[in-house]
């Protein structure tokens, strides 16, 4: 496997390719909502890569080797020798549920040669969680899913995921990764701290909370808060909840927003009746920490010609401030520093948890390793 | 100089080291906000942890307080549980404080107890049942074992009536027919109740002539009464419609019992029987039967008529009767959607008044005509097993003027009828060596007789009947028989089969009409004919299954279509009895037209086969 990353910066445009890599087969953009859409970009992309398909992703920060930059285009190409690459393009507008888009996508790569399967889909109007259960119900869960949601500088507004030249916000891009010599690693950690009582969901709808222990879920959320509960609805992405499962490992769902009228919150992904759930808070320490507990999770035993990909949650950015390039500093130390990494602050992250189920994730560093 | 907005606990920390003089290094400089952030993040984390800690502490406290209260309310419950128990059981050794294990131990020792209480409840309950239920089933078998000795010596005395007797011995005679009528009577009450408890009662709804019925009623007890001294009168009001719809047995036994109770109990004065509307707009009437005789105490009104009940057990002693004609009438009563009541005084005499839907209705022209028909030159075979019933139907169908066979079993009557042609064959269902059913199979399948075969049934079940007719029986007739009805009932047969025969001859099948119609072609007329084989086979089935379940639409329409198929073949003498089985069905007449398919039917194979051979003749030639 091969790689070659090239950043871009509104001041000083692509930083030059140091070898050309005329057959890469994938191009992955990660790059700010507000510059990814320019129209230079593609054609110069495709010049310099004219074999590859290119899929941009908008973000809320990118990640090129340990550093995090804003409003840049990081473009890795990627070069696999052994491995075949096979790219689904959907609209989610064209569906009637996200599950079915996900079943759809699980159809097309439901092959025994399947090695992993990496998603990258819109951030704004898509259920992630309904997303990748879809895929799953196909596939199964012996052949894990990474990816993320597309971010927008943290504005939960309009993302885009594209193709090429294709255009279009509202796109899932899936990459099926086919064959015996890919090495795969994967991890995911979110590093928050739970406080207050465990309890049960007692009334929700998808990804709408409705009461906790039958009490209303917005109105417990702010005694808790104490005066912090001001801060809503902007503090809110600072206070995740977390669901527990039975088997111990837990999903952490982001707040998008609150319903001061029907005493609602909606989270970045579902929030089922009669699952247990605890308020979190962020610890800085443990976060970076956790950070580089993902990595430990995902790091390959031979890394030298190796890819990773970070995609870390826009809450932990907006949290950390300007200690976010600690935790990609994290990762990045805990490989030794060999290899690509890429990767970007999203609005949802993909990975499988610890008990091997793909799921969608809120505010964790999730990282995947790839090498041949 | 340190930064002003350090945290202070850093602040001192950093003095306490290095006093006011700060080292200056722009790695220090970060150094210090990363501790400093921290720090504030650590205070704001705590602030947030020491809120939630005591928030839970709060939830905690209430729920504490709630558990409480719900454990003291338990508690209490619990305290009236085992009181209840104590009172439930008071051999219990008092229940162990709050012991719930205890108590579920004591419940479910007392549920077991009682469900094995009520299961030996039930246990025994079905034991009297069924014990109760023997009795009455013995008791009906009884009765009905009686009927056959009454019947015999009913007809015997009516046999020896017809002798030369002198005075004394018709006393006799008439004590004998006196006593045997009111055996018959007991056995019928008998019956009737068995039925009428079993829910087997059938009820019949046919239109017949009510002031006929009333004055034969009149007529048959007004000697009673008069041997008793006493008038008896009766009186229809003009509005009663002679010709009602009603069920005119079960009216006759009602009132018959009515009246015979009253002139039972009356020993001087009155008996009426008066009929009138019960009112101006229905369909009901009323019959009172009022008299002057002994009268019921109020008390006693309202248990007259349970069964077995009469109003003082010495009445049994001096009036005899079974108690049972009350209670059977008012059940009757009932089963025809009226009412039976009473009211009386006693001393004063009492009046039953019997309310019944008896719609008026068109006169109908089966009206029964009373002349007795001679047999004369019918042969009629007789198979009867017991030897009083064998004579008496001998002695009956001999005055008739008909010459018997008798059989005293089935096999018996097969060998007669191998040698013999009889007319009708009167067929006992229980017989030993081969029973009527059995004979009558045999009759059908191995002799392929078509003569027509009367059941003589003991048992006048519904099913029992419909058995007989799917055998190839013609009719039944109920034992015991009234001698004029087994008489019609033979004359009807033998009637029909004078102007029909029974067995039919085939005859030659004639092709002519068929070839005429096709014009000639051979090849033609063996395509159709296949098609009408078909359709012979098929409908001859249908007809017969029709004509047993008395669909009488299907037949008609069923021996329609066939007629035309025979008369095309030349068999004009099966489409003749096509045409009188339509027209038989198309006047819902059953019996007739069960008897006209049983004539035809057993020729299905053999007109077929005659079909076929002339057809194939046919071709031959050709």
């Amino acid at each position: 496997m091969k790689t070659e990353q090239i950043i871009w910066n509104a001041s000083s445009g692509w930083t030059s390719p140091k070898n050309p890599l005329a057959e890469a087969q994938l191009v992955l953009v990660f790059g700010g909502i507000d510059v990814i859409e320019k129209s230079e970009h593609y054609p110069i992309l495709h010049d310099l890569f004219p074999a590859a398909n290119v899929v941009f992703i908008s973000t809320a920060g990118e990640i090129a080797g340990s550093e995090f930059l804003e409003n840049s285009l990081v473009a890795t190409a990627i070069h696999f020798e052994k491995t075949q690459v096979e790219l689904l393009h959907l609209a989610s507008d064209n569906f009637q549920s996200d599950f079915e888009l996900g079943t759809e996508i699980g159809m097309r790569f439901n092959n025994t040669e399947l090695a992993h399967l990496l998603v990258f889909a819109q951030g704004h109007s898509l259920n992630g969680d309904f997303l990748v259960s879809g895929i799953r119900n196909v596939i199964g869960n012996d052949i894990a899913i990474t990816g993320g949601l597309a971010g927008d500088a943290g504005r939960f507004n309009r993302t885009v995921v594209s193709l090429n030249d294709e255009g279009g916000n509202s796109n899932v891009v899936a990459i099926g990764l086919y064959g015996k010599d890919l090495k795969i690693g994967f991890g995911s950690k979110d590093g928050w701290d739970l406080f207050g009582p465990i309890r049960h969901v007692t009334q929700s709808e998808n990804n709408v909370l409705h009461s906790l222990d039958n009490e209303l879920a917005l109105d417990l959320y702010k005694k808790y808060l104490g005066s912090r509960a001001q801060e809503l609805p902007g503090a809110a992405l600072l206070f995740p909840l977390c669901i527990l499962k039975e088997d111990g490992t837990r999903l952490v769902r982001t707040i998008l927003s609150i319903d001061e009228e029907k005493k609602t919150m909606t989270f970045a992904g579902n929030v089922p009746e009669g699952a247990r759930v605890q308020f979190m808070m962020a610890n800085f320490d443990r976060i970076i920490d956790g950070a580089a507990q993902a990595a430990q999770s995902a790091k390959l035993e031979n890394p030298e010609d190796s890819l990773t990909i970070m995609v870390s949650c826009v809450g932990r950015k907006l949290i950390m401030q300007n200690r976010i390039d600690e935790e990609v500093e994290a990762v990045y130390e805990t490989f030794g520093g060999k290899g690509t990494y890429c990767g970007y602050y999203s609005n949802g992250e993909i990975c499988p948890t610890t008990d091997g189920f793909s799921a969608l994730h809120n505010q964790t560093m999730t990282v995947t390793t790839l090498s041949e | 100089m340190l930064p002003e907005n350090l945290h202070p606990l850093l602040k001192r920390q950093l003095k306490r080291s290095f006093g006011e003089d700060i080292p200056v290094h722009p790695g220090f400089e970060k150094f210090l906000q990363g501790i400093h952030q921290s720090y504030i993040h650590y205070d704001s984390n705590l602030e947030l942890i020491e809120r939630a800690m005591k928030l839970s502490g709060e939830e905690l406290f209430q729920k504490n307080a709630l558990l409480a209260e719900e454990s003291e309310r338990q508690a209490q419950l619990i305290d009236t549980i085992k009181k209840s128990i104590q009172e439930l059981s008071p051999n219990h050794d008092s229940v162990e404080e709050h012991s719930v294990a205890k108590i579920i131990e004591i419940l479910n020792e007392s549920i077991h107890e009682r469900k094995s209480f009520e299961r030996r409840l039930e246990e025994s309950r079905e034991k009297a049942e069924a014990a109760l239920e023997t009795r009455k089933l013995f008791l009906a078998n009884i009765s009905h074992e009686i009927r056959t000795p009454i019947n015999a010596i009913f007809g015997m005395s009516e046999v020896l009536e017809d002798t030369p007797l002198n005075q004394e011995q018709k006393d006799y005679l008439h004590a004998i027919q006196s006593s045997s009528e009111s055996l018959m009577v007991i056995v019928n009450d008998i019956l009737d109740m068995a039925k009428l408890e079993s829910g087997k009662f059938q009820i019949e709804e046919l239109p017949f002539n009510l002031k006929d019925t009333l004055t034969a009623i009149h007529r048959g007890l007004s000697l009673r009464a008069e041997e008793k001294g006493i008038s008896f009168q009766l009186r229809v009001a003009e509005a009663v419609p002679t010709w009602v719809k009603g069920d005119p047995t079960r009216l006759k036994q009602i009132i018959t019992n009515l009246v015979s109770n009253a002139i039972k109990f009356t020993e001087e004065g009155t008996v009426d029987l008066i009929v009138d509307p019960a009112g101006t707009h229905s369909s009901e009437l009323k019959f009172e039967v009022r008299d002057s005789g002994i009268g019921i105490e109020e008390h006693k009104l309202a248990t007259i008529f349970e069964y077995f009940v009469q109003e003082d057990s010495s009445i049994t002693r001096r009036y005899g009767g079974t108690g049972l004609g009350l209670a059977i009438s008012k059940s009757l009563a009932e089963q025809l959607k009226g009412q039976l009541i009473c009211e009386s005084q006693k001393g004063k005499g009492s009046t039953f008044t019997l309310t019944l839907p008896l719609p008026e209705t068109e006169q109908t022209t089966r009206e029964k005509q009373f002349i007795i028909p001679s047999l004369t030159g019918a042969r009629i075979l007789i198979v009867e097993d017991n030897a009083l019933n064998r004579f008496l139907a001998v002695t009956v169908l001999s005055k008739a003027n008909a010459t018997i066979f008798v059989a005293e079993n089935g096999e018996e009557a097969l060998n007669i009828l191998r040698n013999e042609e009889v007319d009708v064959v009167l067929m006992d269902i229980q017989m030993p060596v081969m029973d009527g059913m059995k004979a009558t199979e045999h009759i059908r399948n191995t002799l392929h007789l078509s003569v027509p075969i009367l059941a003589l049934t003991a048992n006048a079940l519904q099913s029992e009947r419909e058995k007989c007719l799917e055998l190839g029986m013609n009719d039944y007739i109920t034992k015991p028989y009234n001698p004029d009805d087994l008489i019609l009932k033979i004359h009807h047969f033998v009637h029909t089969q004078h102007h029909r025969p029974m067995s039919q001859q085939l005859e030659q099948v004639n092709l002519e009409n068929l070839l005429k119609l096709i014009s000639g072609s051979n090849a033609y007329a063996k395509t159709i004919t296949e098609k009408f084989v078909h359709q012979i086979h098929s409908e001859f089935d249908h007809l017969q299954e029709y004509a047993r379940s008395n669909e009488m639409d299907f037949c008609e329409h069923t021996a329609h279509k066939l007629i035309a198929t025979f008369k095309l073949y030349g068999l004009n003498s099966i489409a003749t009895t096509l045409e009188a089985i339509e027209h038989a069905a198309r006047s819902k007449d059953e019996a007739q037209v069960l008897h006209g398919v049983n004539s035809i039917y057993h020729l299905k194979l053999e007109i077929i086969a005659q079909i076929n051979q002339a057809v194939d003749a046919l071709s031959q030639t050709a």
